[in-house]
């Protein structure tokens, strides 16, 4: 497989879950969020 | 010289004039005017392959950053709704993934000047790996801390995120790179000779900042240019460093010293007898590196024809022996 290829798909999943992470504090910093999410 | 269509070619500018001396239509040309072919800006990009690779490291080191900007917007939030530790703990993660972005970037120019030489030691600190291991710790606490999700989770989490960037960036170069040659020199000799010789080439470049006259500047500049060849020619023949050894340890040495103390007392000196003694030993310093560039040059012309008369001897002989 091409290497250039996983690594960009490595990098893709990287900023997933650095984004992912980092939304997630974000949301739980909002509280409406956070209420909204409990509620849901 | 023809179009890409096999015509003579004929510039437009004469055909459109239509004067005594342009060319008929027909594209008889009276004298056909070269011009080079214009070839596209990109294919000398493309060839550039480690400056592409340096300007990849730094976009995805500031991706990284953008990825964790919401831990900003985060930390704000929780300062406004009072709670300055949260505040305080969103910032520091988000620190965190900007120094692994700053040491994988750091890691990243590390390892192209290792590519770049011949010769090399591995960089002191593997920085891309130390990078891709406190981004995975950064993603971890902020999945646990900030995210609030459960430890295992967020363990694996930072395993998962700190082996995508292992992948993506790749490791640092562990091993010394160089041949050792028939001459019995070893990489790190000729890797710490040329280091000492261009902090020596570095020292000379920064004393002739300081000097004032521009010709004696001038000189300094070409003799340092000539000395940065003498060190190719090493480097692509280590051989070279033992013919190499008096220049790189009398001469620069010499012109070091001779540069700063020159640069240090120029303004008392003034137009004195010292300006021209200095100046006349710019000259000699610029024949006498001319004349190592051309000794090294010389040597491995001498060494090819050795090789040369080596190989024809043997063909000689085994053909006579069939």
């Amino acid at each position: 497989m091409n290497m250039r290829l996983v690594r960009t798909l490595a990098f893709v999943a990287l900023m997933g879950m650095i984004g992912a992470a980092a939304c997630g504090t974000f949301v739980s910093a909002v509280p409406l969020y956070s209420a909204v999410m409990e509620a849901y | 010289m023809t179009d890409p269509n096999g015509q003579p070619y004929t510039p437009r500018s004469g055909k459109r004039f239509g004067g005594p001396n342009s060319p008929d239509a027909s594209g008889g040309a009276s004298a056909p005017v070269a011009r080079p072919q214009s070839k596209p800006v990109s294919s000398a990009l493309r060839l550039d392959t480690a400056g592409k690779k340096r300007a990849r490291f730094r976009k995805r080191g500031w991706f990284i950053i953008a990825a964790a900007t919401p831990l900003i917007i985060a930390g704000f939030k929780e300062l406004s709704g009072g709670d300055v530790l949260a505040m305080a703990r969103n910032f520091a993660l988000f620190g965190m993934f900007g120094m692994a972005a700053f040491l994988i970037r750091q890691g990243g120019d590390a390892e192209e000047a290792y590519a770049m030489r011949k010769f090399a030691s591995p960089p002191a600190m593997p920085r891309k790996m130390i990078g891709s291991a406190l981004l995975g710790v950064s993603l971890a606490l902020t999945a646990a801390l900030g995210w609030q999700i459960d430890w295992i989770q967020a363990l694996g989490l930072g395993v998962l995120g700190a082996g995508a960037s292992l992948l993506t960036f790749g490791f640092d170069p562990m091993s010394a790179k160089g041949e050792i040659s028939l001459s019995g020199v070893t990489p790190q000799m000729v890797e710490e000779a040329i280091r000492e010789a261009e902090e020596k080439i570095e020292g000379i470049e920064r004393s002739a900042a300081d000097i004032a006259d521009r010709p004696l500047r001038d000189r300094l500049a070409k003799i340092t240019a000539r000395a940065r060849d003498i060190l190719k020619r090493i480097e692509q023949d280590p051989s070279d460093l033992r013919r190499a050894r008096k220049f790189l340890k009398v001469y620069l040495d010499g012109a070091l010293e001779a540069t700063r103390k020159y640069a240090d007392n120029q303004h008392d000196l003034g137009e004195s007898g010292m300006y021209m003694k200095f100046r006349s030993l710019l000259d000699d310093m610029q024949q006498t590196f001319d004349a190592q560039h051309e000794k090294l040059l010389v040597n491995d012309q001498i060494d090819l024809d050795v090789e040369i008369d080596v190989l024809a001897d043997r063909m000689k002989h085994e053909s006579a022996l069939r």
